[in-house]
């Protein structure tokens, strides 16, 4: 079954132009300009119970827009939305007790007191029971290792500390579906590891369908099972995980910085960018990480050297490469 | 209902322990606003003591009861629900995202979701100055709890009012941060001092001459018609401003409009 | 003289950028004509009930418009700004600069004031004009007493709240020393002539700073008379300075501490 379904769905903001200088923004108070920007063009999606969905693109791209659209924050200008077999603008209230959401700066947390005086207040929102609510806390405390500074003011915990009582407070109503927007931002590899390992556990013990967005490829890797980019209000791609790796995150970049400038030996399938005379290179690798790396070995002088994925950015950029070619 | 108002209690509770973080400048900003508002008092006392007899048809004891009222309202509505004079910026940041995805009635969570720490001086006040001015006159303090309730109810619909103005017009801070002030003055001097047109708004736009100089005028000599009458705009009023805040939900943006430059 | 031309150059950087907040400006002319229009219902309500004190109605009502017009102008809230200052630990990136702290943030507010002088200035005319007409008792004798005397409320009013501002050195909340001034300003002179308060009160607020911030230029503005204006004048003159001796003293003390002790 279908747990998000939408149909030409279409948001259009009537903004209006706002005008510099003291004359013309007197002429605007009087007589005010307005212009149509279209942030979600007509997207159709499916989503089955149970996926894990990364929904990727550009700033500005529309998915903000989309995201609260499907629960409910705005009003869709056209088209059809379904979530849960619900529609958000009507059900909102029966929805949001099934639903759970992190959006990225936006805080369910008071700065001032301990998560858990939050999670009773929650636990109050959602009518949770109060015996029901300690099961939950001391759960979701414990998968998320929270215990030690669940009575601290949340304004003395750190970032990651911070977005895991965020989680657990999202998680608190058990909700069948997940919304995330960018979880793992400004956090360290251990705290976007655990962040990442409670989502996957969520999904795998409870059926939890989620769906996020990123600009970490590494998210994207490790958690969806299937992912939607889009750009301008449009779906560009649609595809699952392997389908993507093969295509599109194959890519790794090795960077290295010598002592002496260094002349590579002849490599097959790489894109090579010399950089500060030689000093620097940075290799574009496609499959043959291995084989590239036995090859560099024999290579001296080298003062540092990393590999990584490329930003998401190049990612998006490199798929719509691929689509022009197609299309 | 019941659930509603477990989180109300819920609410209430957070904010105060918030409040208590900084004990220290919560209790010299509850006293402060008590001490500010004897100023008032103060002048009062010096006009009438010039003069004496009534200004503007209020007797002294009059103004302690209007001052009273207003001041007492005004505290149980921004001990409660403080945070109605923040809509705009919830409007504008995009932080009313939160609310919508709770499955509470929008309108009471966003503004029982904060305090003000100098309302608790006010509260306190009115009830210090209904004390010293009208002891033991039982009728007097029955009209009293009359008059703080819909005071406290009226500010509250006002301020929402203005600030859902924000939905459809844009920034409405200025015109959110007048309608406070008009609700103060329009209630702290007797009402005659003003124009007739003005007057008129008393009644109408920003009503509070409801809360405070009805009660008064019924303690003085009870109406049936006039207290019905009276009842009867409240609940219109705050049924108004209710339906206002909800069309103007459907127009909400999120905050995404910030974003877009041209 | 260099060193006075790089105040004046803060001034007018501050004049300028005071200059395209216009919104806020406006805002504010909103709230001070309602004001003006409240006190004057309000007096013309007392004054139907008799005369008080030998200042007549519109007396009364220009002298609550230059009261007001005072607190407006003084503009700048540096009794906050220097709580904010202290507390972030930001005042210790400007001890090394080559100004002098307190005249850089005296320019400062110089300029913004100048700003809400001229706008505020404008206003007042406007709605004095207006409410009530012209002021019989004023000649132009009084314009130049009443310019400095403006300006000496204004600079009274700004090194007190400095002075306040700067107590956060040595105690945890000087909220409560803030809301004291800020009453008694009000009580004495603000709201209210200080000839319409108990002889005792007037002869101990005399002797006290609170009413020359306020009083003093409504005094000179309603009845000039060359004695009266001298005599405001020079006690104006006298709590500024005072207020200015105090205010370096207490900034110079409290950042020793607090470079002594680290902040």
């Amino acid at each position: 079954m279908a747990i998000i379904r939408t149909k030409d769905l279409t948001k259009t903001y009537h903004t209006r132009i706002k005008a510099e200088g003291l004359k013309a923004g007197f002429s605007s108070l009087l007589k005010p300009e307005y212009k149509d920007v279209t942030a979600v063009n007509g997207i159709d999606l499916e989503i089955e119970k149970g996926e894990i969905i990364a929904f990727i693109g550009p700033n500005g791209a529309g998915k903000s827009t989309f995201i609260k659209m499907l629960c409910g924050i705005l009003y869709p200008t056209s088209g059809e939305i379904s979530v849960l077999g619900m529609s958000p603008i009507e059900k909102r209230r029966s929805l949001t007790m099934k639903i759970g959401t992190v959006f990225g700066q936006k805080s369910q947390l008071w700065f001032h007191l301990p998560a858990l005086d939050s999670f009773t207040l929650l636990a109050a929102i959602y009518e949770i029971s109060d015996a029901e609510r300690t099961r939950r806390v001391g759960e979701l405390s414990e998968r998320l290792d929270l215990t030690e500074f669940l009575t601290t003011p949340v304004r003395r915990l750190s970032l990651g500390q911070r977005i895991r009582c965020e989680i657990a407070a999202s998680l608190l109503h058990e909700p069948q579906l997940l919304f995330l927007d960018e979880p793992t931002i400004g956090l360290d590899i251990v705290g976007k590891q655990a962040v990442r390992e409670v989502i996957l556990e969520s999904n795998r013990d409870r059926g939890t369908t989620v769906f996020l967005t990123s600009h970490d490829p590494m998210d994207v890797e490790h958690l969806a099972q299937r992912t939607v980019v889009i750009d301008n209000g449009k779906i560009v791609v649609d595809a699952s995980l392997e389908q993507l790796k093969r295509e599109y995150i194959k890519e790794r970049v090795i960077e290295i910085s010598f002592v002496t400038p260094q002349r590579l030996p002849q490599l097959d399938n790489v894109k090579v960018t010399v950089e500060e005379g030689g000093l620097k290179v940075r290799l574009m690798v496609q499959d043959n990480l291995e084989e590239i790396l036995r090859n560099l070995s024999t290579l001296e002088g080298i003062a540092d050297i990393t590999i990584s994925h490329p930003p998401m950015e190049e990612i998006i950029a490199s798929i719509f490469r691929k689509q022009g070619e197609v299309g | 209902m019941k659930k509603h108002l477990k989180i109300l209690k819920c609410y209430f509770r957070l904010n105060l322990a918030s409040a208590v973080e900084y004990r220290a400048s919560f209790i010299s900003q509850a006293f402060g606003m008590a001490l500010s508002n004897s100023t008032f008092i103060f002048f009062w006392w010096i006009a009438f003591s010039q003069l004496g007899g009534n200004i503007a048809d209020y007797s002294f004891l009059d103004v302690i009861f209007i001052w009273a009222v207003t001041s007492t309202g005004y505290g149980l509505s921004k001990i409660f629900f403080a945070n109605a004079s923040r809509i705009t910026q919830l409007i504008s940041t995009g932080e009313l995202d939160t609310y919508l995805l709770q499955p509470c009635n929008i309108l009471l969570s966003v503004i029982s979701a904060g305090t003000t720490l100098t309302a608790y001086g006010d509260f306190c006040y009115g009830i210090i100055l209904m004390a010293i001015g009208y002891t033991r006159d039982i009728y007097a303090w029955g009209w009293f709890i009359v008059g703080v309730f819909i005071y406290g109810i009226l500010l509250t619909a006002i301020t929402v009012f203005t600030h859902s103005l924000s939905f459809y017009m844009g920034d409405a801070t200025v015109l959110g941060a007048l309608s406070t002030e008009f609700a103060i003055n329009f209630a702290i001097y007797p009402e005659k001092i003003y124009a007739p047109l003005i007057r008129t708004l008393m009644y109408s736009l920003v009503p509070v001459g409801i809360a405070v100089h009805i009660p008064l005028s019924l303690y003085r000599e009870f109406s049936f018609e006039v207290t019905l009458a009276a009842v009867v705009t409240v609940i219109g009023y705050c049924c108004f401003t209710y339906w206002f805040f909800g069309r103007g939900l459907k127009r909400y943006e999120s905050g995404n409009m910030i974003a877009t430059r041209i | 003289m260099k060193q006075l031309r790089k105040y004046f150059v803060i001034m007018r950087v501050s004049f300028t950028n005071t200059l395209t907040y216009r919104g806020a400006i406006f805002a504010k002319f909103i709230f001070y004509t309602l004001f003006i229009y409240i006190f004057m219902s309000l007096w013309r309500a007392i004054y139907q009930e008799g005369s008080v004190h030998g200042y007549d109605y519109v007396q009364i009502v220009w002298y609550l418009i230059m009261t007001e017009f005072v607190g407006f102008a003084s503009g700048a809230d540096i009794y906050r700004t220097m709580n904010e200052e202290i507390k972030t630990g930001a005042i210790a990136y400007q001890l090394n600069r080559p100004t002098h702290y307190v005249a850089y943030q005296y320019a400062n507010a110089l300029g913004q004031s100048i700003v809400n002088i001229l706008s505020f200035g404008v206003l007042a005319i406007v709605l004095g004009y207006v409410f009530v007409g012209p002021l019989e008792t004023f000649s132009m004798h009084t314009v130049v007493p009443l310019i400095i005397s403006i300006l000496l409320g204004i600079t009274l009013n700004f090194f007190i709240c400095m002075l306040i501002g700067l107590t956060a050195f040595y105690v945890e909340d000087n909220y409560a020393f803030f809301l004291i001034y800020q009453k008694a300003t009000f009580m004495l002179g603000m709201f209210l002539p200080l000839e319409f308060l108990p002889g005792w009160l007037q002869k101990i607020s005399q002797n006290l700073p609170f009413s020359y911030v306020h009083w003093a230029p409504a005094r000179i503005l309603v009845d000039y008379s060359p004695e009266i204006g001298l005599r405001l004048i020079s006690f104006q003159l006298i709590w500024t300075i005072a207020a200015v001796i105090l205010t370096l003293l207490c900034y110079s003390t409290g950042v020793k501490r607090l470079v002594v002790n680290g902040g």
